[in-house]
């Protein structure tokens, strides 16, 4: 790909057969026979590669084992290209017309244009979709942890179509030392995880957080089924065997869905596409010898209230499955049907739903509004909604 | 003004699932049994659904699959938010903005963080930046056609309507029947042809 970008870049800077242009098949070892020649008749040489300094340094070692004056353009030390970032066409230009002395001439009053027409642009963070499990989930997990019992709170997450709850709304994330994340005080599912790493990283984390201890401190760790079965069960048997007081939510939607949709021990198919049995997740975690445990719908969220606040309130591991099958692999199945969810005149512009994070709810004039494009009828906002203002039409 | 010679640069941008990335594909695969040389790239981020994302569709003979920024002959947006987003960024002077005119409002407009930017001054921007603004009511059209899921193809039409493509509706039209069913095809197809003759009545 950065052959690429060089490889246009000594076009765009009318440099072709002035400049030597050699692509690196192999990057580790570097053929040296081919490049010492090269090497040896050029004086300065811009290395364009991704990610770490691996061909400019091998580059370097080979130029100083036979001294030859090269001067090397790159990423070591303050080269013209930095580490960190996606490397374009125009940084490689920028980098070679620097090393041949070449001035790229600025618009400077488009880029002022630009700049300014930029203010009205508003962000766009991302989400979860319309009607997914997830969203039911979080919202209950809240309502579970509602400030006032004077508890701080710890979320795990990992990663997964759950990790939008630990990316924040853009330019409001708010730090997970400060004492309104620690009051849960944000709004929305997508400003709720206190720590996001790598898959199974929740669970082993809030353990280490429970050991470390905070004063009324409640440790909580979520993840999704393919995760849980990929690298949860062993911090799951540590958290037994230790007796740590964690409460673990599960979000198993059937599918690895954040990738694509592939399968897992909880859809019912195995790699090769035929049908297996289904392993639940929460035999399993019986297994491993958690005493509490249960299983809800997501789409019922008084119901799921319920149980993450028993969940909690257990002295020990707790593991809570909340189960519904993604709502995209839903839709590709049978069909998104006609929207018969809306909002009536009781509204009064309380703003409680779009708390929910649903990207088809909408709000404008004093008012919410569900788009019947994106939604699907998943019911979650008639139940959110403080004024019954949301109604679902029966099926004709 | 079709160019026989030299590239074309296209970006199409929308909403994480209102189809910006399979119309790329679309367009990629007609200028490919046009003949034409194609770099296609898709820019996305953590998010199948709700995200920013859009695609880079270079015709002609280039090396770097993503063109730079300034560059863009055509932005061609399925939603207004990232057609500015990504049309500031790349649109050269004098290149086309072709945007769908329905928006799909951000969270963080919902929430109320931030305001979504009218539809005149989406156009009073791009004007700006010297840009020949096209505001398309492709959902409408797409509507129109029978299932709003189209709007793709409404704004493809709108794109091969300019004629800054060396791309022929013909082969547009054949890269569709080779990816789906004949009754995709048709309201596809349809689609297609209102984006197409839309365009046509206003430039």
């Amino acid at each position: 790909m950065v052959s690429a970008y060089a490889r246009e870049a000594v076009r765009i800077l009318g440099q072709k057969g002035k400049v030597w242009f050699v692509k690196v098949g192999t990057p580790y070892p570097i053929p040296e026979g081919k490049l010492l020649p090269v090497l040896q008749k050029c004086e300065q040489v811009l290395v364009v590669e991704d990610g770490e300094p691996v061909m400019e340094t091998q580059l370097r070692v080979i130029a100083q084992q036979h001294n030859l004056p090269v001067q090397f353009f790159g990423k070591v030390g303050d080269g013209l290209l930095k580490l960190y970032g996606e490397l374009t066409t125009d940084k490689v230009v920028t980098a070679m017309a620097n090393i041949l002395g070449i001035s790229i001439e600025k618009d400077t009053s488009r880029q002022a244009a630009k700049e300014a027409a930029n203010a009205i642009v508003a962000p766009r963070s991302s989400t979860l979709c319309a009607g997914c499990p997830h969203l039911g989930t979080y919202w209950a997990m809240k309502k579970a942890l509602r400030p006032g019992k004077e508890s701080v709170p710890v979320i795990n997450g990992d990663i997964g179509c759950y990790e939008q709850a630990g990316y924040g709304v853009k330019g409001q994330m708010p730090q997970a030392t400060d004492e309104a994340s620690a009051r849960y005080l944000s709004r929305l599912p997508y400003d709720f995880l206190d720590t996001l790493h790598v898959m199974g990283s929740g669970l082993s984390l809030a353990q280490g957080e429970a050991r470390a201890g905070v004063e009324n401190g409640q440790y909580w760790a979520v993840s999704g089924d393919s995760t849980f079965f990929h690298s949860s069960m062993p911090s799951l048997v540590n958290a037994v065997w230790n007796g740590t007081k964690i409460t673990f939510v599960v979000m198993d939607n059937s599918w690895t869905s954040m990738t694509g949709h592939q399968v897992c021990p909880a859809t019912g198919l195995n790699p090769r596409n035929q049908t297996t049995k289904i392993i639940p997740i929460e035999d399993v975690a019986r297994s491993l010898c958690v005493e509490h445990v249960e299983v809800v719908d997501p789409y019922d969220l008084q119901t799921t209230i319920d149980a993450l606040k028993r969940a909690a309130d257990f002295d020990g591991p707790s593991v809570v499955v909340t189960r519904r099958e993604c709502v995209l692999q839903v839709v590709r199945r049978e069909g998104k049907g006609i929207a018969r969810t809306f909002v009536t005149d009781n509204c009064n512009g309380c703003k409680t739903c779009t708390q929910l994070g649903c990207p088809a709810i909408t709000f404008s004039d004093n008012r919410a509004d569900i788009d019947p494009l994106l939604c699907v009828n998943c019911g979650m906002c008639v139940q959110v909604c403080p004024t019954k203002a949301i109604v679902e039409e029966a099926v004709k | 003004m079709t160019k026989d010679n030299g590239v074309t640069n296209i970006i199409i941008s929308g909403v994480g699932g209102q189809g910006s990335i399979l119309t790329s594909h679309l367009l990629s695969e007609a200028a490919l049994i046009d003949g034409y040389d194609v770099k296609l790239a898709e820019t996305f981020g953590a998010a199948t659904r709700g995200g920013t994302v859009y695609a880079h569709v270079r015709i002609g003979e280039v090396w770097a699959p993503m063109m730079r920024e300034d560059e863009a002959d055509a932005v061609i947006s399925l939603e207004p938010l990232e057609g500015l987003r990504i049309g500031l960024r790349f649109l050269k002077p004098g290149g086309y903005a072709l945007f769908n005119t329905r928006p799909w409002f951000p969270v963080d407009v919902t929430v109320g963080r931030v305001e979504y930017p009218r539809e005149e001054k989406i156009v009073d921007a791009f004007q700006s930046i010297q840009a020949h603004v096209i505001p398309i009511d492709a959902t409408s059209l797409a509507l129109d056609a029978g299932d709003s899921r189209s709007l793709n193809s409404v704004v493809l039409g709108g794109l091969i309507a300019l004629e800054i493509t060396p791309i022929t509706k013909a082969s547009i039209f054949k890269a569709m029947e080779e990816r789906w069913k004949e009754k995709l095809v048709r309201i596809n197809q349809k689609a297609f042809e209102l984006g197409f003759n839309f365009v046509k009545s206003v430039v």
